[in-house]
C-alpha cells in the first residue's frame, strides 16, 4: 500500500486517532509520518510493519501504570500500538508492554527501538550506556560482518 | 542467628544502611513475565550453579516456592515485598549467612543481586553486589547491549540496572516538616525518595530510602559519587535541625515527648508496629543526641525489625491475630530496653 501523503513511497504506519469518538485514520510512509510529527521517524523493518496510533486513556492500576506512562510519553496523548509489529523472539505485542510495563525479552528492545528510545531519553536523559561490560562479553568490532565479506569474495573468485 | 543489621550503632545516627541493587538477565531466555514456569527452573538452576560455584564465599540457596517464612526476609530487606508473594515461576534466593549478599532468582528480572550493610558503606556493597554479578557472569551469558547496556524487564532499570539506596532515619526533618522539601530538591538531580519498604510504602519510624532513578547514561561509580554528594547534604540539614530541635526555646516540651516515648515503650502491655515504629524512632533520636543514657549501646533498629509481624509470628506462631501480636511486641520491646 502505498503513502496516502506522499503517493511514493510504502506506508509502514497505520495511524490512528480517537478523541472525543472522532476517528482519523492515515497509512503513512515513515517520512511522512515523522513529517506529521506522529511520533518518532520511524524506519521500517521487517519485525515491524505497522504501528496503530490511538488515544488512550489508561486505567490506573498498578500494572498498567507504567505502561500507560510509556504511552503518555509516547507523543502528547497518543499513545503507538503495533498491531502486528510482534516479537520474534518471545512473541510480544507493544500493546503488551503498554498494558504491562513489562520487556518480554532481549530481542524486545531491538524490535521495539524506535518507540522506546524517545521514552528511554525522557526517563534517563542520556541513552548511550557507559558502565561496566560483563565479564565474557564479546565486543562488536565488526569482526564477523569482515569476515563474511571476505568469504563473499572469495566465493566470487 | 547474625544477621546484616547486627551492627547498627547509635552513631549511624542518619544514615542507617546501604544497600545496591543490579538488576541482570539471561541472554537466549523470555523474561520472567513471559517465562512458563519449566523454563524458570532451568534458568534458576544455571543461575544458582553460576553464583555457587563462582562466589568467594559460602552461600546457601533456598526455595521460595516450598511455603518457607518469606514475610521476616522482607521485613529485614534482604528481600523485596514482590519475590515474597505466590508467583507461577519457580524462584530461588541464594544467600550469605547474615544476609548482606542475597540473589533473588525470577523476580522480576532472572537475577536481582543485593548487597546491604549497616551505616553509609556505599563502596563496599557495590563491590560485593559486583563480585557476585562477575561470579554469574563466568557461568551464564548475560543479557547486554553495548549501547543500551544490561537489559532489563523494567526500561527504567536499563543500562547499569543498579539501584543504589540508603535508609535515612530523618525524624527532625519530619518533625519540621522538611521532608517534602528535601524530597523535591533531590527529584530535580535525579534521586528519589520513598518509605522504608520501596515504593508506595509509609515512612515508618521517620525511615525513609534515597535512591538513584537514573540507570542509562551514567556509570555505576558516577552514581555511587552523585549518591554520596546528596547524602552528605541531607546529613547535614537532619544534624542541623536536631541542633535547632534542643536549643529551641521549647526543648522542654521536646524532652517531655522524647522521655514519654521511652516511658511508653518500657512499660507498655499492648502496642502495635505503628506505635512502637513512631516511639522507637523518637527514642533512636534522644539516643543520639545524648539524652536517655539507658539506650546508648541499644540497637533500636534491630529492635524495629524484631517487632514488625512476620518476625512475631516467626518467634510466637500463635500470634496470629493482631490484637496477640501487640501483647507479644509490648513483651519484646520491653525486654530489649531493660
Amino acid at each position: 500500500m502505498l503513502c496516502q501523503e506522499c503517493k511514493k513511497n510504502t506506508a509502514t504506519i497505520h495511524y490512528k486517532s480517537s478523541i472525543n469518538a472522532n476517528v482519523t485514520e492515515k497509512y503513512l510512509c515513515a517520512d511522512c509520518a515523522a513529517k506529521s510529527g506522529i511520533g518518532e521517524k520511524t524506519k521500517p523493518s521487517d519485525m515491524f510493519h505497522t504501528i496503530d496510533v490511538v488515544d488512550s486513556f489508561f486505567d490506573n492500576s498498578a500494572d498498567t501504570l507504567l505502561g500507560g506512562l510509556f504511552g503518555e510519553m509516547l507523543g502528547n496523548r497518543h499513545t503507538q500500538i503495533p498491531v502486528t509489529g510482534v516479537c520474534k523472539e518471545c512473541g510480544m505485542r507493544y500493546n503488551d508492554f503498554l498494558q504491562g510495563g513489562k520487556i518480554g525479552c532481549e530481542k524486545c528492545y531491538e524490535t521495539f527501538d524506535t518507540l522506546l528510545k524517545p521514552t528511554l531519553k525522557r526517563i534517563h536523559g542520556n541513552t548511550r550506556y557507559c558502565g561496566k561490560t560483563p565479564i565474557g562479553y564479546e565486543k562488536k568490532d565488526g569482526t564477523l560482518e569482515k569476515l563474511q565479506l571476505y568469504v563473499k569474495s572469495l566465493q566470487r573468485l | 542467628m547474625a544477621k546484616w543489621y547486627d551492627d547498627i550503632k547509635n552513631t549511624d545516627d542518619v544514615v542507617v544502611s546501604t544497600r545496591v541493587r543490579l538488576a541482570r538477565n539471561l541472554s537466549n531466555y523470555a523474561f520472567p513475565s513471559r517465562m512458563d514456569k519449566e523454563t524458570s527452573q532451568k534458568a534458576a538452576e544455571l543461575i544458582k550453579d553460576a553464583i555457587t560455584s563462582n562466589y568467594c564465599e559460602k552461600l546457601g540457596v533456598i526455595n521460595v516456592n516450598s511455603g518457607c517464612d518469606t514475610g521476616s526476609l522482607v521485613e529485614e530487606h534482604v528481600i523485596s515485598p514482590d519475590f515474597s508473594t505466590e508467583s507461577p515461576l519457580f524462584r530461588l534466593l541464594v544467600t550469605d549467612e547474615k544476609g548482606n549478599l542475597s540473589v533473588m532468582i525470577n523476580e522480576e528480572d532472572h537475577i536481582r543481586i543485593q548487597a546491604i550493610y549497616s551505616g553509609l558503606r556505599l563502596e563496599q556493597a557495590f563491590e560485593k553486589a559486583n563480585q557476585a554479578d562477575d561470579a554469574i557472569a563466568k557461568g551464564c551469558k548475560i543479557a547486554f547491549d553495548e549501547e543500551k547496556g544490561f537489559l532489563t524487564s523494567c526500561p527504567t532499570n536499563l543500562g547499569t540496572g543498579m539501584r543504589v539506596s540508603v535508609m535515612l532515619h530523618l525524624p527532625a526533618l519530619s518533625a519540621y516538616g522538611y521532608i517534602k522539601n528535601t524530597v523535591a530538591m533531590l527529584n530535580k538531580i535525579g534521586l528519589t525518595v520513598r518509605g522504608i519498604y520501596g515504593e508506595g510504602s509509609d515512612a515508618q519510624g521517620n525511615l525513609y530510602q534515597l535512591s538513584n532513578e537514573v540507570t542509562l547514561g551514567i556509570s555505576e561509580q558516577d552514581t555511587l559519587e552523585k549518591l554520596k554528594g546528596a547524602i552528605n547534604l541531607v546529613v547535614e540539614r537532619e544534624r542541623e535541625m536536631r541542633k535547632k530541635m534542643l536549643e529551641a526555646a521549647n526543648s522542654e516540651q521536646l524532652l517531655d515527648t522524647l522521655w514519654r516515648s521511652y516511658g511508653t515503650l518500657r512499660y507498655a502491655r499492648k502496642i502495635d508496629t505503628a506505635e512502637s515504629a513512631k516511639l522507637i524512632s523518637n527514642v533512636r533520636l534522644a539516643s543520639s543526641c545524648g539524652i536517655i543514657p539507658a539506650c546508648k549501646d541499644k540497637n533500636l533498629i534491630k529492635l524495629l525489625f524484631e517487632i514488625m509481624p512476620s518476625h512475631i509470628v516467626s518467634r510466637f506462631p500463635e500470634a496470629v491475630t493482631a490484637s496477640v501480636r501487640d501483647k507479644y511486641r509490648a513483651d519484646i520491646i520491653r525486654q530489649f530496653l531493660e
